[in-house]
C-alpha cells in the first residue's frame, strides 16, 4: 500500500512542481551569483563573504523569527500537498483506493500516508536536520528541540486529514461560489484558463503571486541603491516569469485536456497567439499594476512587453517539447540563464523582438503538431 | 483508390463533386505508424468508419477535424487544404469526441455559446438541437455535474453549430439512450437532406439501416482505410 501511495502522490507531487523548486533554485543561484560578485569587486572579501554566509545559517536556528518563517514556509508547502493529494484522490484512475485500501487498518492506512508524507517533506526535512544539527552545535536546545518536533507533528497531521478524506468518501467539492459569480459574465476563449485557475490551482495561484512578490520585494529593496538601472528590474521581471513557469505549464496541460476540440474553431494562428497574449495579461495583471504604478509610463510600456515577450516564450516551446516536466526544467533553466546574461549585459531590450518573433514562430510551427492525449 | 458516387462513375468535373481528398497521409505515434492513406477521394455521403478496437478510428477523425498532426494533406471540396486554409477548413468540419471532456466550472450553453461564437452559427440555432434532446433542464448548471450520457448530448449539439459541409461524429451511438439516439438519426438525416451536409461515423455496432439507409461502409485495418461497398472500385 505504502509503495502505490508513494509513487501516486509523492512522486506525483514532485513531478508536478518541479516548476516552484527550480524556481527556488533560480533564486538560490542569484543569491550566489551576488554575493560572490560583492565579493569579486572588493566590496566584501572573502572572509566576509563566508562570515555573512555563516550568519545566514546560524540565523535559522539562532532567530525566532527566520524559524517562524521557515516553518510558516513548510506549512505552505504542506498545505499545497493536501490540495494535491485532495485532487489526485478525486480522480478516475485513482478511485481505486477507496475500494482498496479503506479495507485495510486506519493504523495501516496512517502508517502508509505517514511515509507518503515524509517522503513529500524530503526538501524541509532535510533542512531540518541540518538546522537541528546546527542548533545542537551552537548548543541553542530549545530551537534544535522545537524543530525535531515540528517535523513528525506536521507529517502526522497531514497523515491524519488523508485518513479522514479517504474514509469520508467522495463529495461533490466544485466551486459553486465561482459559478453563481461568474453565470451572468461572457466566457471567451482566452478567458477560460483563467476560470479554471480559480477553480482549480487557487493554491498554485496564491503561491506562485506570492512568490512573485517575494521576487519584487527582495530585488528591489537588495538592490535599492541602483535601483534606476533598467537591469534590476529585467531581473525582477526574469523572476516573475519564473515563479509563473509552472501556471504556463498548467495552461499547456489544461489546454490539451480540456480543450482539444478547440483546435478544430476555425481561428488563424495569429488570433490565438493573442488570445494567449491576452489570457497572460490578465493572468499577470497585479504585476501590471506594480509596473504601471512604480514607473514612467514609456519605461512600464517596455517593461510589459519584455514580460509578456518572455512568458509567450515560455507558453509557445512547450507545443514543441510536450508536457513532459523533466523537458520543460531544463529548457527554463536554460532560458533563465540566457535571459540573465542579456539582462547583466545590457541588452535586455533586444530581448523583446527577438522572444516575440522567436515565440511566435515555434507557436506557428507547432501548435497543431502538438501532441494530445488521444 | 477513388470512392465514386451511388452510380459508380467518376465525375468530369471532380473539384465540384469530391468531398475529401486524402494526399499522402500517413499519421506515426513516434515511429509507429498509425495509419496511412497513400491517395484516397471520397465522395459527400453518409459514412460509417469500423474498425476494432485501437485500428486508428479515432486517429482518422481526429486528423480529419484538424485535431492531431500528421503528414501529407486533406483537402475538402477540392481547394481547401487543411495545411494551406486551415481556418477555412476548420470551418466546415465539425467534430464531436467520443468521450468528450469539457471544463468542469462552464455550463452546457457556456460551452454552446463558445463553439457557436467559433463556428459562426447563426443567431438561435442551437435551440432546435437543445429541445429535441430534451436537454433544457440542465443545459445551464455546470459541466462538472453532468452524467457521461449529457456530456455526450452536448458534445453532438456542439458539432451541428454553424454551417459545416462535414460532420465528423466519434462513436456517437455509445453512452445516450435509444430515444435520443432516434434523434441524432433524424439530425444528420435533415442535415444531409436539406443542407447536403456529409457524414463520418465510427462505431463497433452497426448503423439502423432504416434510419440511414444510404450509409456507406468504410474499414480501417492494418493500418489502412478500406473500402467496404460494391459502389466503391479500386483505381
Amino acid at each position: 500500500m505504502t509503495n502505490v501511495l508513494v509513487k501516486i502522490f509523492a512522486k506525483g507531487f514532485y513531478k508536478v512542481n518541479s516548476g516552484f523548486l527550480m524556481c527556488l533554485f533560480a533564486v538560490f543561484i542569484s543569491y550566489c551569483f551576488f554575493i560572490n560578485t560583492a565579493g569579486d569587486i572588493k566590496l566584501l572579501s572573502a572572509e566576509q563573504a563566508l562570515y555573512y554566509n555563516f550568519i545566514m545559517l546560524v540565523n535559522f536556528v539562532k532567530s525566532p523569527m527566520i524559524t517562524i518563517l521557515f516553518f510558516t514556509g513548510w506549512l505552505i508547502y504542506t498545505i499545497k500537498s493536501w490540495y494535491y493529494v485532495f485532487g489526485q484522490l478525486y480522480k478516475v484512475q485513482h478511485q481505486f483506493l477507496f475500494y482498496s485500501i479503506l479495507s485495510s487498518r486506519k493504523t495501516l492506512q496512517f502508517r502508509s500516508w505517514f511515509y507518503t508524507q515524509f517522503i513529500v517533506s524530503l526538501p524541509f526535512v532535510f533542512y531540518a536536520l541540518i538546522a537541528v544539527i546546527t542548533g545542537i552545535v551552537f548548543h541553542e536546545y530549545l530551537m534544535a528541540l522545537i524543530i525535531t518536533l515540528f517535523t513528525p507533528l506536521l507529517i502526522s497531521i497531514s497523515a491524519f486529514i488523508y485518513v479522514i478524506k479517504l474514509n469520508s468518501l467522495i463529495q461533490n467539492n466544485n466551486s459553486w461560489w465561482m459559478f453563481v459569480l461568474s453565470r451572468r459574465w461572457r466566457k471567451p476563449f482566452f478567458s477560460l484558463f483563467l476560470y479554471y485557475v480559480s477553480d482549480k490551482l487557487k493554491l498554485t495561484y496564491i503561491i506562485t503571486k506570492l512568490l512573485s512578490y517575494v521576487v519584487i520585494i527582495s530585488v528591489m529593496f537588495s538592490l535599492a541603491d541602483v535601483k534606476q538601472d533598467p537591469r534590476v528590474v529585467g531581473l525582477v521581471i526574469l523572476g516573475v516569469v519564473i515563479a509563473h513557469s509552472i501556471l504556463i505549464y498548467q495552461q499547456h496541460k489544461f489546454e490539451l485536456i480540456f480543450l482539444t476540440t478547440s483546435r478544430n474553431f476555425p481561428y488563424s494562428i495569429g488570433n490565438l497567439y493573442f488570445n494567449y497574449l491576452l489570457t497572460y495579461m490578465f493572468l499577470l495583471l497585479p504585476e501590471i499594476i506594480w509596473l504601471f504604478a512604480s514607473f514612467t509610463p514609456i519605461m512600464s510600456i517596455g517593461l510589459l512587453l519584455l514580460l509578456l515577450s518572455m512568458v509567450m516564450l515560455f507558453h509557445c516551446i512547450l507545443y514543441k517539447i510536450g508536457l513532459a516536466m523533466n523537458n520543460y526544467l531544463p529548457w527554463v533553466l536554460g532560458l533563465f540563464l540566457i535571459t540573465f546574461l542579456f539582462i547583466l549585459f545590457g541588452l535586455m531590450w533586444l530581448l523583446v523582438p527577438i522572444y516575440f518573433i522567436v515565440s511566435f514562430v515555434i507557436f506557428n510551427m507547432n501548435y497543431y503538431k502538438a501532441e494530445i492525449f488521444v | 483508390m477513388k470512392i465514386c458516387n451511388k452510380h459508380g462513375t467518376i465525375p468530369s468535373d471532380p473539384k465540384s463533386f469530391l468531398m475529401l481528398h486524402f494526399v499522402e497521409f500517413q499519421k506515426f505515434y513516434g515511429n509507429f505508424p498509425a495509419l496511412k492513406i497513400d491517395e484516397l477521394v471520397i465522395d459527400p455521403g453518409i459514412y460509417w468508419i469500423k474498425g476494432v478496437n485501437g485500428s486508428g478510428k479515432s486517429t482518422l477523425l481526429k486528423s480529419i477535424a484538424g485535431i492531431l498532426a500528421f503528414n501529407g494533406d486533406i483537402v475538402l471540396n477540392g481547394n481547401i487544404s487543411i495545411k494551406k486554409q486551415p481556418v477555412a477548413y476548420r470551418k466546415l468540419v465539425n467534430f464531436a469526441e467520443a468521450e468528450p471532456l469539457f471544463p468542469e466550472f462552464l455550463t452546457g450553453m457556456e460551452m454552446i455559446e463558445l463553439f457557436a461564437s467559433a463556428k459562426d452559427s447563426p443567431a438561435g440555432q442551437e435551440q432546435y438541437f437543445i429541445e429535441s434532446m430534451k436537454m433544457q433542464s440542465y443545459v445551464n448548471r455546470p459541466i462538472g455535474t453532468y452524467s457521461s450520457g449529457m456530456l455526450k448530448k452536448l458534445s453532438l449539439v456542439l458539432a451541428f453549430l454553424g454551417n459545416p459541409k462535414l460532420i465528423l461524429l466519434d462513436e456517437p451511438l455509445i453512452t445516450i439512450d435509444t430515444d435520443s439516439l432516434k434523434i441524432l438519426y433524424s439530425w444528420i438525416s435533415k442535415r444531409h437532406r436539406e443542407n447536403g451536409v456529409s457524414f463520418m461515423l465510427s462505431s463497433h455496432q452497426a448503423l439502423d439501416n432504416t434510419e440511414l439507409p444510404h450509409a456507406v461502409e468504410l474499414l480501417v485495418e492494418e493500418q489502412r482505410l478500406k473500402v467496404n461497398q460494391p459502389m466503391i472500385m479500386n483505381k
